[in-house]
């Protein structure tokens, strides 16, 4: 079953802009699915999932997530309707966070969605565990913490209102290895519990090791939506839309090139496994 | 010949805080070296880099710039011999155009007026910014608004440039202009590089890495031979590149793979070689 | 994000008013502004109102772009004078209710207030939209030169008001994204009455002021990096250079005064 579905949607920020942010846009994505929207800076990633999360009307077209549907006659109160279903992290979110403590900054959510004060707060422990942070973290300033639990907790959030769908714009932006690896494995974990991912991001090796499905986007288009199989198969494609080939793929492919018979590799472990293999056999162990 | 920069036995605490961020760290850079300093976040890295520049005054030890000691009566030259690319591009952009940004420098340093504008040009030249002198902060890419930084600093001609994560919120394009315009600054010899970052691409370009650890320096030495040590990256929670990434998954799977550091291009020879 | 404008945002076009001297256009925005308040009549407004197109004309920047600029305001405006019509009296009274009444009086000082509003906040987009926001500083930077004799620290002052004039559109932006990831946390600015109303501003307001906070440190940090002393003499990219266009205009502003006042008079 889908979870979203746009058809021929363009947006327009204003009417001076010498194009549309979004160009006749067609996609559609299946629930539980990890989709990696990827593109130049610029090319209209944001602004797709930001009518994805009724942040905007488009100017025409239709967007459908679950069971409500906008297009560009659709009022406010049809719009925040979508928000129900979606969960979208913005970049750096860690600036976006305001209250007192950890505790009801991951609230906030849940009440405006009108809930009692029990599941509220069962929602803030949860959200807390899903993103690694001690239950006693709810009581501490939210601006006491390092930058890294900052960004979890601002995640958790967005996590605390159960949306369906998740989009995470750059989420491992400016962490350090060791907090992007963890990070990851929450998302990772997420995906596996049934949420569909929608993760905007500049860094391939993270959609190549975790997305099924890829969106190229350019000026504005819809290039491609397809496995990162056939996305990463093609580097002449990749350069023509500014985006760069993990390090795995490119290493895969130049084994490749010089007559090394394996299959393209997404990861370095893939890449390695099947390496092994090789090279345990040759050298006889 | 002078080191660029020496630390002495430098110690810094920040107030409110039970234990120094940096302890007893004595370092050297050596004129034209290229230097990165890996390390996880709150590792003191970034004190690092404003004590050199002596916007901190550190607690115990000594700091030399060009065999100029970092005090408070050589403040003027050393802002002139050091300069720092900071993480945040608009946080750091003070003119209301990429002209006045370089001025600004200039302007403190009371350049006479009828200077200022080749020196800017020359600057943005170096760059390659020269063509959007005019443009204002708003109109520029991340990558545009660090390259301008670079210029402010050049502008002012000095010694040892200092980065402090300044590619961690660039794109990927950005972040390869910055890169390619500092491989073009080490090439003319006349300039000290340091960067601080946790890029794996970032590292693998200097001459040295200095590792830092819980306020101590747990590492230093030529980029392969420390970037050999997988365990100590994933350690210290800094990203592994690629080439030693894949040398290590193979000998964690049973492969024999010579102790050395690998590029990515060295380990697909080694690899082909080998099949 | 190149195509939106914001109010006070400089338009980077070559025009015959760009060109000016930015003591000359600052003088002519302040002069405008003091005789907006002498006009007392059709005749007067409109000779002043008829100043301001040519002024927008001769600035290259379109009609459009003026609006899209003033379009925030707008709510401003028409809430004052939605007010002025409501809430006073006088003169011939055509509906009341409560304490709330229509009056002749009140129509024509709504019509004022929203002429003098609409010229005066068009008259200083103009300026903005043809003046880079540090020469605007530098032009006041000179006018207020006389001060220093009085320890007024006059440099300070205006690099401090121009950087605050370049943060505006970051910060524009930044509660742009901030108000848009507090929506989609399903908040909802346009419930509940006026109390409440308020209170939804504390979401965005915060995270705004905590980053200003965190800005305003990196800056200062970057500034000193860079040298600046504030309590050391500094030199100046810019020089402001008098021309025969800057004394022509002068002119104008005299003649455009003069008719005023005969228009004013009855004698015109």
């Amino acid at each position: 079953m889908p979870a979203i579905v746009i058809k021929n949607v363009s947006f327009n920020y204003s009417s001076l802009a010498k194009r549309p942010a979004l160009d006749n846009v067609s996609l559609q994505i299946a629930a539980g699915s990890f989709v990696g929207i990827v593109g130049h800076t610029g090319s209209g990633k944001s602004t797709l999932v930001s009518l994805i999360d009724g942040l905007g009307r488009p100017t025409s077209g239709q967007i459908q997530v679950g069971d409500v549907t906008v297009n560009a006659q659709s009022s406010m109160t049809d719009l925040a309707k979508l928000r129900q279903h979606v969960g979208y992290v913005f970049q750096f979110p860690e600036q976006q966070l305001f209250a007192e403590t950890v505790g009801q900054d991951i609230a906030f959510g849940p009440t405006n969605l009108g809930w009692s004060a029990d599941r509220v707060q069962a929602a803030v422990q949860e959200a807390l565990k899903l993103v690694d942070l001690p239950a006693a973290f709810a009581d501490r300033s939210p601006f006491a913490l390092s930058g890294g639990q900052m960004r979890r907790v601002a995640i958790a959030g967005v996590l605390a209102m159960h949306p369906a769908i998740l989009i995470l714009d750059e989420p491992t932006a400016g962490l350090d290895a060791a907090a992007t690896h963890r990070l990851m494995a929450n998302i990772a974990r997420l995906h596996a519990a049934g949420t569909t991912i929608l993760l905007i991001t500049h860094q391939m090796d993270q959609v190549a090791q975790y997305a099924d499905q890829v969106v190229v986007m350019n000026r504005g288009q819809l290039v491609k939506s397809e496995s990162p199989w056939e996305i990463f198969a093609d580097p002449a494609f990749l350069a023509a839309n500014h985006l760069n080939v993990p390090p795995a793929v490119a290493m895969s492919h130049q084994l490749r090139d010089a007559g090394v018979s394996i299959d393209p590799a997404l990861s370095i472990a893939s890449l390695a496994d099947q390496l092994a293999v090789k090279l345990g056999g040759e050298s006889g162990e | 010949m002078v080191d660029a920069v020496t630390l002495t036995n430098v110690q810094f605490q920040y107030p409110n805080t039970d234990r120094p961020i940096l302890d007893d760290v004595s370092l050297r850079f050596k004129m034209g070296e290229w230097t990165t300093i890996i390390g996880h976040n709150g590792s003191g890295k970034s004190t690092l880099a404003r004590l050199i520049d002596g916007l901190l005054v550190p607690k115990q030890g000594q700091i030399m710039v060009c065999g100029l000691p970092v005090t408070e009566e050589n403040m003027v030259q050393v802002h002139q011999r050091v300069g720092i690319v900071f993480q945040n591009p608009d946080n750091q952009f003070v003119g209301a155009t990429v002209a006045d940004d370089v001025a600004f420098g200039l302007e403190n340093r009371q350049v006479p007026p009828a200077e200022m504008g080749p020196r800017i040009r020359q600057a943005l030249t170096a760059v390659g910014m020269e063509k959007l002198a005019d443009a204002e902060p708003a109109m520029l890419s991340g990558g545009q608004k660090q390259r301008v930084a670079i210029a402010g600093i050049l502008a002012l001609k000095p010694q040892v440039i200092i980065l402090d994560e300044a590619t961690s919120m660039l794109d990927p394009a950005g972040r390869q202009l910055v890169l390619d315009l500092l491989q073009r600054l080490r090439a003319q010899q006349h300039y000290t590089i340091i960067s601080i970052t946790h890029d794996p691409v970032e590292m693998t370009i200097a001459d040295r890495v200095v590792v830092l650890d819980g306020g101590r320096i747990v590492r230093q030495g030529p980029t392969a031979t420390v970037l050999q040590d997988v365990a100590l990256l994933q350690r210290i929670g800094v990203g592994v590149p690629a080439g030693q990434a894949l040398r290590q998954a193979l000998v964690d799977r049973g492969v024999p793979v010579p102790a050395r550091y690998f590029t990515e291009k060295e380990m697909v020879e080694w690899l082909c070689q080998q099949l | 994000m190149n195509n939106k404008i914001v109010f006070g945002s400089y338009v980077p076009v070559d025009s015959p008013l760009h060109r000016l001297d930015p003591r000359m256009k600052l003088l002519m925005c302040v002069w405008y502004v003091v005789l907006v308040f002498f006009a007392n009549s059709w005749g007067t407004s409109l000779w002043l109102l008829a100043g301001l197109l040519v002024a927008m004309v001769l600035s290259h920047v379109s009609f459009h772009q003026y609006w899209q600029g003033l379009r925030p305001l707008a709510w401003v405006i028409v809430f004052t004078v939605v007010f002025q019509v409501l809430f006073s009296s006088g003169g011939r009274l055509y509906w009341h209710w409560g304490i709330m009444s229509i009056t002749h009086d009140g129509l024509v000082n709504a019509l004022i207030i929203f002429y003098r509003f609409m010229v005066i906040i068009t008259a200083s987009t103009v300026l903005t939209a043809t003046t880079p926001t540090l020469r605007i500083a530098d032009g006041l930077d000179w006018f207020m030169r006389p001060l220093k004799v009085l320890r007024v620290p006059v440099n300070q002052i205006t690099l401090m008001l121009s950087i605050a004039l370049r943060f505006i559109p970051t910060i524009m932006d930044e509660a742009g994204k901030i108000t848009n990831a507090q929506r989609s946390r399903g908040m909802n600015f346009h419930q509940g009455n006026l109390v409440q109303r308020v209170k939804h501003l504390i979401p965005v307001l915060i995270p705004l002021f905590v980053n200003s906070f965190k800005r305003a440190e990196d800056l200062a940090t970057a500034m000193e990096a860079r040298g600046y002393d504030p309590d050391s003499p500094r030199t100046h990219f810019r020089q402001l250079h008098w021309q025969g266009r800057d004394t022509i205009t002068l002119v104008v502003m005299v003649l455009v005064t003069i008719i005023l006042f005969l228009i004013r008079g009855g004698l015109l």
